[in-house]
C-alpha cells in the first residue's frame, strides 16, 4: 500500500512493477536494502515513492510549529547528468500531487548562493553526488545540518563501488549514520557478479537489510558486423572504418541509434568519416563525450529526448542512467572489454519494458570477430564482472580527516571507531590510524625537534582546521578523481566547447588544424588555459588522443573468450563468427598449430629482427604485460638479455637477439607457478609503476595541490611535485603509508598479481605445444605489429647508465 | 669525467657532480640547489617527511675537497622562498670553511629579507658576478651582452631525454650552451626537469653516472 504511488501511477495509466510494490512495503517497515533492476523499470520511482510516504505517515515532519525545516533525503548519484534526471522526475511528483515536498540539486554546478540558501532553509530532499556530500561535512555545522536525515539513497551503486568514489560514499554514511542511527540506508545497482558483497559494503557489517530484486529479463539480440572478405594477417584498428558502409546501413534501418566508442579519440575520428563520406547525415549525427562542454551535451541529449537525432557517436559518458526512449539500436565498435558494460550499453536501447534491445558489434581486427561468438555465450551464460572495492585506500582517509577538521572537528577514539566499521578500512589497527593523524599533525613521523608544520590542532577536545587558509584550500581539493590539467577550448567570441589535456595542445602550433567535439578547429593561439580556435576548411586534421583511453579486458570476458578459443578447432559450430573466421583459423594450422582446449600455443621463430617467442594464453592484455615481464626476467636469467615486449588481449610477443634452445621442458620451466610473487617483486620495476600511481594518491591525500580555480599550477609542476615526493618519502619515510598503497595498488589492479597466479596456474594444468614457423601466423602478426612496445632488460639502472656511457663514447 | 670547455681561452670543466670548476681561479660554480624546499613545502601543510639537510650539505663539501677550491659561486635559487630553520644550518656548515669565500649571484627563490642577510655574511650577495675573461655569471640570462661575452646561468633546470637503440630511453640532467650562453643544471635533489630538445645550435651535455658526455 502506497496511496501517493497509486495515485499517480493510476493518473499516469501505469501499473506499478511487483519489486516496486515489493520496494514501498520494506520501505514503509522501516528497512534498508539494495535495489536491484534493469534500466528503464522505474528502479526511481521504486525507491522515491517510499520516501514520500514515510515523510506523509510521520506526523513530526507534518507539524507547521517544527521551526526550521530539516533535511529529510538524500540521493546520491555519480554523475550530474544523472542527477539532473533524478530531480526532474522526483520534481514532477510533487507537483503532479501538489505534494509540498521540496527537491533540490546540489553538485559542482550549484551557485554559491543557492548553496547557501540550501544551508539555511533546507529543501526535504537534495540530489549530489559524492564529493558534494564531503563538502557538506566539511563545512560548519554540518551535524546538525543531517540531524534528521532519514533516508540515503545511492544510485548506480556498482559503478561507485569499484572506485575510490566508493570509499567516499562509504566514509560518508559511517559518520551520517553515527549522526543519526535511524538512518534507512538504499543503494540502486545493476546486476554485477558480486551483489551481496555490494549490499554488505553499502549497509555495512552484519546488517539486516533486505535485497529486492527485479525479475525482469530484457531481450537482447546481439550480430557482429562481419566484412565482406576475411583479411588473415589483421592488424588493430584495420578493420573499424572498413565498415562504415555496413554501420550507415544500420543507422538506416532504425529510427535511433547510439554508437559507442571506447575512446573519445575514436568517437571523433568516426563521427568525421560517417560525415565526410555521408555528409546528408549533417544536422542528424551528434557526437557526445566527456570532454565537450556541458552546453554541447545537454543539448545532443535534449535532441535525442525528442527523437530529432538519427545517431549520435559516443563514450561512456552515455553509459549511464538517462533515458533515451526513442533509441531503438546500439553500436558497439570495438571490442567492449567486458560483459557488464556490453550489457549496459546494450540497455540504452528499447528502453521500456519488454522491448527488445538491439546491439551490432562492430570488431576493429579480423581476430577481434571472435569477441562476438565470446559476449554471445557470456550472456547466455550470465556470466558478469564483478566489482572490486578499494580497500586500504589511506589517502581518501587522510582526506576525510582533514573535512572533518574543516567541518564541525572529530573525536579521534570516536573516529576510529566508525572508520573501522567501514568495509574500506575494516582492518586497519590503530597503530595505522595515528600514522594517518601524525601525517596531519606533524606531517610524518612524530616528534621532529623543530618545526613549522601545523595543519590540525586540538581545540576542546577536537581535532580542527584553524588556518582559513588551509581550510579553503582542502574545500577546492575534495574528491577522488585525480585529472589531468585541461585547458579550455573557445571560439574568439568566448563560446565554449570543452576542454583538452594541456599535452596535447602543446604540441600544435598556431595554424594547426585538429578535430574536436565533431569539428574541424584552426589554433588560433593560447591564452593561459584557453585555446583559442576558429573553424577551419582545411583538409588534413589531427585528432586529439586522451589519456587514460586504455582499459584491459575483464577477467570474465577473457573466459568467455577462451571458451570461444577452444571451439575453433571443431568441424562444426553453430557460430557465425568462427565459421566466418575458418580460412584464418586454416592459414594458422599450416603455418603454425591451432591450439585445441587445454592447450598453450607457443610458437619461436626467427626474422631480420632477432628470436621471436609468441604464447597465447588468452587472459587479456593487463596480465599479458606482467606475465611478459615476469617470463623476461626469467629468461634473463638463463641468458642475460634485453627484450622487446609487445602484448595484445590474446597473446604475447617477447622479442631478442639472443637466442635460447627452446623445447617443451623448458618452456614448462619458464612457466611455472612457483615463485612468482618473488620473480614480480624482483623482476619488473614495480618501483617506476608506484612511482606513477603515487601521483593520484599524493593528490587525494592533499600532499600536491592543482591550485586554485582559474589559477591552476602548470601540469608539469604537478608531476615534479608528486614525483619529488615519492622520492623523499623514498628517502625519509619508506614505511609511509601512503608509499605503500602505492605498492599495494600496483600489484593489486595493474600487476592484478592474483589474476596473474590463476594464469600461471592454468598454464601449468596445460599440455603445452611448441611450433616453430619460418614465417610469422595469423595469430602472430597481429602482437608483432603492435606499435607500443615496452623494453625489458635484466641489467639495473646504473649499469644501463654505464652501457649507455659507452655507446655515447664510442659513437 | 669531466667534460672541458674554452671561453675566451679560460678552461671551464663541467663536472659530473653537477658543477662547473673554473681552475684558474680555483672557482666552483653551482646552480639552483634549492635548499630549504620540503621545509618551505612542510610550512604550507604540506606532509614532507623532513629531510636531512646534512646529506645535502655533505655533497658540497665532498665537492669542495675533491677540488682545490677559493671560491663558490651559488647561481641563484639557492634557497626556497622564506626563511625556515635549513638556512641557519646552511650558514653553521659554510662557516667551517673559513679559507673558501661564498658568493651567490641572487635568483627569483631568493627573497630572504636584509635582516636575515646581515646575520649571514659568510656568504656575499651580488647581482651578477663578471670575470676578466668576459663571462658573466647570473641566474637568469642577461639580455644585450657584448658579443665576446659568455653568460653562465642556472634558473631552468636544464636535462635531455637520450634515446637508444631498442626503443629505450633515459632522462638526464644536464648542462646546454647556446649562443655562448652556458646553462647549469639544477644541483639540488629534488628539484625536476626541464627537459630540452636539441636543436641545430645547440650542444647538451648529459651527466651520464660518473661522466659529463656531449650528446
Amino acid at each position: 500500500m502506497n496511496q501517493l504511488a497509486d495515485v499517480w501511477f493510476f493518473n499516469q495509466g501505469w501499473k506499478p512493477h511487483a519489486f516496486q510494490k515489493e520496494a514501498w512495503k520494506v520501505i514503509s517497515k522501516g528497512n534498508s536494502g539494495l535495489l536491484n533492476a534493469p534500466t528503464g523499470f522505474g528502479k526511481t520511482f521504486g525507491i522515491w515513492f517510499g520516501i514520500l510516504d514515510h515523510y506523509y505517515n510521520h506526523p513530526q515532519f507534518q507539524k507547521k510549529k517544527t521551526k526550521k525545516k530539516q533535511l529529510h533525503a538524500l540521493w546520491i548519484t555519480p554523475l550530474r547528468a544523472l542527477s539532473k534526471e533524478i530531480y526532474k522526475a522526483a520534481t514532477q511528483v510533487s507537483t503532479d500531487l501538489e505534494l509540498d515536498y521540496k527537491i533540490e540539486l546540489r553538485t559542482g554546478d550549484t551557485s554559491s548562493a543557492d548553496r547557501q540558501k540550501q544551508r539555511k532553509n533546507p529543501p526535504q530532499a537534495l540530489i549530489t553526488t559524492p564529493e558534494s556530500v564531503h563538502l557538506l561535512l566539511a563545512s560548519k555545522g554540518a551535524t546538525d545540518y543531517f540531524k534528521q536525515l532519514e533516508f540515503i539513497v545511492v544510485d548506480e551503486w556498482h559503478e561507485l563501488l569499484g572506485s575510490k568514489r566508493g570509499v567516499l560514499i562509504e566514509l560518508a554514511l559511517s559518520r551520517l549514520k553515527a549522526i543519526n542511527p535511524m538512518l534507512k540506508i538504499w543503494g540502486i545497482s545493476a546486476t554485477i557478479g558480486n551483489l551481496p558483497e555490494a549490499q554488505e559494503i553499502l549497509l555495512g557489517h552484519h546488517h539486516r537489510g533486505v535485497m529486492v530484486k527485479a525479475n525482469l529479463k530484457k531481450k537482447i539480440q546481439i550480430e557482429t558486423i562481419l566484412p565482406d572478405s576475411l583479411e588473415k594477417f589483421p592488424w588493430a584498428g584495420h578493420l573499424g572504418v572498413r565498415l562504415l558502409d555496413k554501420v550507415v546501413d544500420i543507422i538506416r534501418k532504425y529510427h535511433s541509434t547510439l554508437i559507442f566508442t571506447n575512446t573519445r579519440s575514436q568517437a571523433e575520428i568516426w563521427y568525421q568519416q560517417i560525415i565526410t563520406f555521408y555528409p546528408e547525415f549533417a544536422g542528424l549525427l551528434a557526437i557526445h563525450h566527456g570532454s565537450l562542454s556541458d552546453e554541447i551535451r545537454l543539448w545532443v541529449e535534449d535532441a535525442l529526448h525528442e527523437g530529432k537525432l538519427k545517431a549520435v557517436v559516443c563514450t561512456s559518458s552515455l553509459d549511464l542512467g538517462v533515458d533515451f526512449r526513442p533509441v531503438d539500436c546500439v553500436i558497439q565498435i570495438g571490442s567492449p572489454k567486458g560483459v557488464a558494460r556490453f550489457l549496459q550499453r546494450a540497455g540504452r536501447s528499447g528502453h521500456r519494458p519488454h522491448e527488445t534491445s538491439y546491439i551490432y558489434y562492430l570488431p576493429t581486427n579480423s581476430l577481434e570477430i571472435i569477441e562476438g561468438d565470446s559476449l554471445k555465450y557470456a550472456v547466455k551464460e550470465n556470466i558478469i564482472e564483478q566489482r572490486i572495492p578499494y580497500i586500504r585506500s589511506f589517502d581518501v582517509l587522510v582526506q576525510y580527516l582533514m573535512t572533518l577538521a574543516v567541518g564541525d572537528g572529530f573525536d579521534a577514539v570516536q573516529l576510529f571507531s566508525e572508520v573501522k566499521g567501514t568495509h574500506c578500512f575494516s582492518s586497519i589497527s590503530r597503530e595505522e590510524f595515528d600514522q594517518c593523524m601524525a601525517l596531519l599533525l606533524y606531517g610524518g613521523a612524530a616528534l621532529t625537534a623543530y618545526d613549522d608544520f601545523h595543519r590540525l590542532e586540538l581545540v576542546d577536545g577536537l581535532y580542527k582546521v584553524t588556518s582559513r587558509k588551509l581550510a579553503l584550500r582542502h574545500r577546492l581539493s575534495i574528491g577522488a578523481i585525480v585529472s589531468d590539467i585541461m585547458m579550455r577550448v573557445k571560439f574568439m567570441s568566448g563560446k565554449y566547447l570543452g576542454s583538452i589535456e594541456e599535452s596535447f595542445i602543446s604540441k600544435l602550433n598556431s595554424g594547426d588544424v585538429f578535430w574536436f567535439s565533431g569539428r574541424q578547429l584552426e589554433l588560433i593561439q593560447v591564452r593561459a588555459n584557453d585555446a583559442i580556435v576558429k573553424p577551419s576548411e582545411k583538409k588534413k586534421g589531427v585528432i586529439p588522443s586522451w589519456m587514460g583511453g586504455r582499459f584491459a579486458i575483464s577477467p570474465d570476458l577473457g573466459t568467455a573468450i577462451r571458451h570461444s578459443f577452444s571451439n575453433i578447432h571443431k568441424d562444426k559450430v553453430s557460430s557465425p563468427e568462427i565459421e566466418f573466421l575458418r580460412p584464418l583459423f586454416v592459414e594458422q594450422s599450416k603455418r603454425s598449430i591451432l591450439p585445441k582446449e587445454g592447450e598453450l600455443l607457443v610458437e619461436y621463430m626467427q626474422t631480420k629482427y632477432g628470436f621471436h617467442l609468441f604464447l597465447y594464453p588468452f587472459d587479456g592484455k593487463l596480465v599479458h604485460e606482467g606475465m611478459a615481464q615476469v617470463i623476461a626476467y626469467r629468461l634473463g636469467k638463463i641468458k642475460p638479455a634485453t627484450f622487446s615486449i609487445a602484448t595484445n588481449e590474446y597473446g604475447i610477443e617477447l622479442l631478442t637477439d639472443t637466442e635460447y634452445e627452446i623445447d617443451v621442458p623448458f618452456l614448462t620451466n619458464l612457466l611455472t607457478p612457483h615463485n612468482l610473487h618473488a620473480d614480480i617483486s624482483s623482476g619488473i620495476n614495480v618501483q617506476e609503476m608506484a612511482r606513477r600511481r603515487f601521483r593520484d594518491i599524493a593528490g587525494i591525500a592533499g600532499l600536491v595541490f592543482q591550485g586554485y580555480p582559474g589559477k591552476q599550477m602548470k601540469s608539469k609542476h604537478l608531476q615534479a611535485n608528486s614525483g619529488l615526493f615519492f622520492s623523499v618519502f623514498e628517502d625519509y619515510d619508506p614505511n609511509n603509508l601512503l608509499l605503500r598503497e602505492a605498492y599495494d595498488e600496483v600489484f593489486d589492479f595493474q600487476l592484478e598479481e592474483g589474476r596473474m597466479q590463476q594464469a600461471f596456474e592454468r598454464i601449468a594444468d596445460h599440455h603445452i605445444v611448441l611450433a616453430k614457423p619460418l614465417r610469422l601466423t595469423p595469430f602472430s602478426f597481429p602482437i608483432f605489429s603492435e606499435s607500443f612496445r615496452e623494453r625489458y632488460s635484466n641489467e639495473d639502472w646504473q649499469s644501463r647508465l654505464e652501457k649507455l656511457k659507452g655507446q655515447l663514447l664510442d659513437g | 669525467m669531466a667534460k672541458k670547455l674554452t671561453f675566451n681561452n679560460l678552461e671551464i670543466f663541467l663536472l659530473p657532480q653537477k658543477a662547473v670548476y673554473i681552475p684558474h681561479y680555483a672557482m666552483l660554480i653551482v646552480s639552483d640547489w634549492h635548499l630549504g624546499k620540503l621545509m618551505h613545502f612542510r610550512k604550507e601543510g604540506l606532509f614532507v617527511p623532513p629531510p636531512q639537510i646534512r646529506h645535502e650539505l655533505n655533497i658540497l663539501g665532498e665537492l669542495m675537497q675533491e677540488v682545490p677550491t677559493k671560491k663558490v659561486v651559488f647561481l641563484g635559487d639557492l634557497f626556497h622562498s622564506d626563511w625556515n630553520a635549513d638556512w641557519t644550518e646552511l650558514i653553521n656548515y659554510l662557516s667551517n670553511f673559513p679559507h673558501i669565500e661564498f658568493v651567490l649571484t641572487k635568483g627569483n627563490h631568493d627573497i630572504l629579507t636584509e635582516e636575515i642577510w646581515e646575520k649571514s655574511t659568510v656568504i656575499q650577495q651580488k647581482d651578477q658576478l663578471i670575470l676578466a675573461e668576459g663571462l658573466v655569471l647570473s641566474h637568469e640570462p642577461i639580455a644585450d651582452l657584448p658579443e665576446h661575452m659568455f653568460n653562465l646561468v642556472g634558473h631552468i633546470h636544464p636535462g635531455c631525454v637520450i634515446e637508444t637503440k631498442g626503443r629505450q630511453s633515459f632522462r638526464l640532467p644536464c648542462f646546454y650552451l647556446k649562443n655562448k650562453r652556458l646553462v647549469l643544471p639544477a644541483f639540488g635533489k629534488y628539484t625536476g626537469l626541464h627537459i630540452i630538445s636539441k636543436e641545430v645550435d645547440t650542444q647538451i651535455f648529459a651527466i651520464v653516472n660518473d661522466a659529463v658526455i656531449e650528446v
